[in-house]
């Protein structure tokens, strides 16, 4: 997606069509997000609409040239997850949730989220098989280091390490265009 | 925790990407970034993003939370702005904006307009219902909306500002105790208030068909609520809260 197509740059200049078309592209995106990463759909729909107040917000934040709009997003998404997560003292862990088939998202804005997962999941797999293991553990399913440490063995320091090396790496390579597909 | 500064900036930055910050950690990472200006804050947290987003299922949002935001939206008047901090929006003041809408509305109605809803004849109101449908001209479009037990489904023109709902299965109301309002959610307002769309009663079988015809003009209809309240009349503000409306109805097609 180019910057000219995006809907926060939209929002930002006060086009107020622009907010409902960001609901339609990314509302699926978001409450993805919310859903498994809380576990719980009634918090996940107050936390979906703090992230879509607080995009509309702070729209024009957002630079093209640093990120993806749904990587961009999906990072203000994850902010208030964990904040929330935090402030609920960590409980409960996110469990796994019935698949759904359904569609999310306009068909154009869907494939061009899954462009942006396919890149990213292409550079995960170019890391180390214990860095991407403990990465996936600390990113989807929300474990503390401590909980990783405990579940994988490893001690907490090797922990950080890998996550913080290997999150260094993905942000390497994709600034540098890896995972193209 | 290691005691190089550039070594922690990093383990902090890691932390803050997978699993947040406690307070003093994050006043010490203010700290360190202000002695490292040159370190990207937000890129391991955008790694981390691009992670969850590759191993991210997507699914549809449930219908109801669709309805909630696009009302928030319309709430929130998107204006050209400088960043501003980060601070969650009080409900509070996202409704603010109805009650405005709806004492303009009701001052409306008031010098101009009836005050209830004209229910014609069934037949009446079913022509003008195919009417509008058939007639590209209006280019008419459709609403509809389903909430236990009741659906409703609306045939509105933003060019002939001329409308026809039909409801479903809301339970008859006590006439003296209260009422049910509709609202227009007009996109095209630049202060993209609700507009009222009138007062209305039920048959006993929750059945009704009503001409929607706005008091002030609708540019960009996107969506119809109806609220129960307790003043016979109508209310200027309504104080119902978005997850209590009776039905939301939206664009379809």
């Amino acid at each position: 997606m180019t910057g000219t197509d995006c809907v926060l740059p939209r929002i930002a200049a006060g086009d107020p069509a622009a907010v409902p078309d960001c609901i339609t592209r990314y509302g699926g995106l978001v409450w993805s997000l919310a859903h498994r990463f809380l576990g719980n759909a009634a918090d996940a729909e107050d936390a979906v609409q703090d992230v879509f107040i607080e995009l509309w917000k702070n729209a024009a934040r957002y630079d093209p040239l640093r990120a993806s709009e749904s990587t961009y997003i999906t990072m203000i998404a994850r902010r208030r997850l964990i904040d929330r997560k935090r402030r609920a003292g960590r409980a409960p862990t996110p469990q796994s949730l019935p698949d759904e088939t359904a569609a999310a998202g306009e068909g154009s804005t869907r494939i061009e989220i899954e462009d942006e997962a396919a890149k990213a999941a292409a550079v995960l797999n170019e890391l180390r098989e214990d860095e991407r293991r403990v990465i996936q553990m600390a990113v989807y399913q929300g474990l503390t280091h401590e909980e990783i440490a405990a579940a994988t063995g490893l001690p907490v320091g090797t922990v950080k390490t890998h996550i913080r090396r290997g999150l260094i790496r993905v942000r390497e390579r994709l600034a540098a265009g890896g995972g193209a597909s | 925790m290691t005691s190089d500064p550039r070594a922690r900036l990093e383990e902090l930055l890691g932390i803050e990407a997978t699993q947040g910050l406690s307070s003093d950690e994050a006043t010490e990472l203010d700290t360190l970034l202000a002695a490292f200006p040159n370190e990207d804050a937000d890129a391991l947290e955008l790694a981390a993003a691009a992670v969850h987003l590759a191993l991210c299922e997507l699914e549809e949002m449930p219908t109801r939370l669709t309805e909630k935001l696009h009302l928030a939206a319309v709430a929130f008047a998107p204006a050209p702005a400088v960043p501003r901090t980060p601070r969650s929006h009080p409900a509070w003041l996202m409704w603010t904006g109805w009650a405005v809408a709806a004492s303009l509305a009701v001052l409306l109605i008031w010098t101009q307009w009836p005050k209830r809803v004209e229910v014609k004849r069934e037949i009446t109101l079913t022509e003008l219902r195919d009417t509008i449908k058939n007639d590209a001209a209006a280019k008419p479009e459709m609403f509809a909306g389903e909430k236990k037990g009741i659906s409703g489904s609306i045939v509105w023109s933003d060019k002939q500002q001329s409308g026809v709902l039909e409801v479903r299965g809301l339970p008859p109301i006590d006439t003296t105790a209260g009422t049910y309002q509709l609202w227009i959610v007009d996109g095209g307002r630049k202060d993209s208030e609700p507009v009222d769309g009138g007062v209305f009663t039920v048959n006993p079988d929750g059945s009704t068909m009503v001409r929607i015809r706005a008091p002030i003009q609708v540019k960009n209809a996107v969506a119809f609520a109806i609220t129960k309240e307790k003043d016979p009349g109508g209310v200027v503000v309504s104080k119902v809260k978005p997850e209590n409306y009776e039905l939301v109805l939206t664009k379809k097609g």
